[in-house]
């Protein structure tokens, strides 16, 4: 069965939360992270705990058949808001497609987001494509380009050719969405 | 087989840069990078893509296939690494 979720970091178990850092330390994923460091576990459970005050982050695992692959985030929520996504290189491609789709649906819909940002390093060109056929547009190309998407432009997106195809795939999937209760 | 094939994965891939407008999309050859190192489809862009030949391959050949299935995206030797190699493996599907 293809269980598809994105878990609440603050839902997480011990061992997801093991999973978790064990990726977000992997090279794979610091190669192309803004933050580079390592964090240890202590320091994630440290983070975690003041994340469960914190009103303005919702960081969510994604996991798929009870192995994690990677996570989103939305942050800033009080101002400038800005998601954030990383994957291991082992994740199926259809999980990369349908999770962001999920995830934009979440923070337009739900937290009724209405514009919505992201930062990503100019080298990484892959995933400055990626957010371009979400409907991000480039608003600052420097060393880190920032991306500008608004809802009317996301819809657009998901409407067009490339989004369409991916949406009628996501049926295959059980999605589901765990979330901590409100803060 | 081979040549319709490859003319059927260069015309989807034509229809596709109208939405991606990428100049190295706009004449594709059978060495055209897809996926991976200097590929010009991103993890959606290919998904999206492969679910469409799926489609158009189905019909021509009157056989259904399975391109997007996890073996092949998460191969070391990608099929999808470029319009050849892609050609072939459908080729090699549709031969089975």
């Amino acid at each position: 069965m293809n269980n598809l979720k994105l878990k609440d970091y603050l839902l997480l178990t011990n061992d997801e939360n093991k999973e978790l850092i064990k990726l977000r330390n992997s090279d794979e994923i610091r190669q192309v992270s803004l933050t580079q460091n390592i964090i240890t576990l202590d320091e994630h459970l440290l983070w975690l705990n003041k994340l469960k005050n914190d009103k303005t982050k919702q960081y969510f695992a994604v996991i798929y058949n009870d192995n994690v692959l990677g996570g989103v985030n939305v942050f800033d929520i009080d101002l400038q808001v800005k998601w954030g996504v990383f994957f291991s290189n082992k994740t199926p491609l259809m999980i990369k497609s349908i999770i962001p789709i999920c995830f934009m649906d979440y923070i337009f819909n739900t937290l009724r987001c209405e514009k919505l940002y992201a930062e990503i390093k100019k080298l990484n060109i892959n995933a400055i494509s990626y957010n371009k056929n979400l409907g991000f547009e480039v608003v600052q190309d420097k060393n880190i380009v920032t991306m500008e998407l608004n809802k009317s432009r996301y819809l657009k997106a998901k409407d067009g050719m490339i989004l369409k195809r991916i949406v009628r795939k996501m049926s295959l999937y059980n999605l589901k969405m765990e979330i901590a209760n409100e803060k | 087989m081979k040549n319709k094939i490859e003319k059927i994965i260069i015309d989807i891939l034509k229809e596709f840069n109208e939405e991606l407008e990428n100049d190295a999309l706009n004449n594709p050859t059978p060495k055209t990078k897809l996926y991976g190192t200097n590929g010009v489809l991103d993890s959606l862009a290919l998904v999206s893509f492969i679910t469409d030949l799926e489609e158009v391959i189905s019909e021509e050949f009157d056989e259904e296939i399975v391109l997007a299935d996890e073996k092949a995206m998460s191969a070391t030797a990608s099929p999808f690494r470029n319009v050849e190699s892609l050609t072939n493996y459908i080729q090699l599907l549709l031969d089975k």
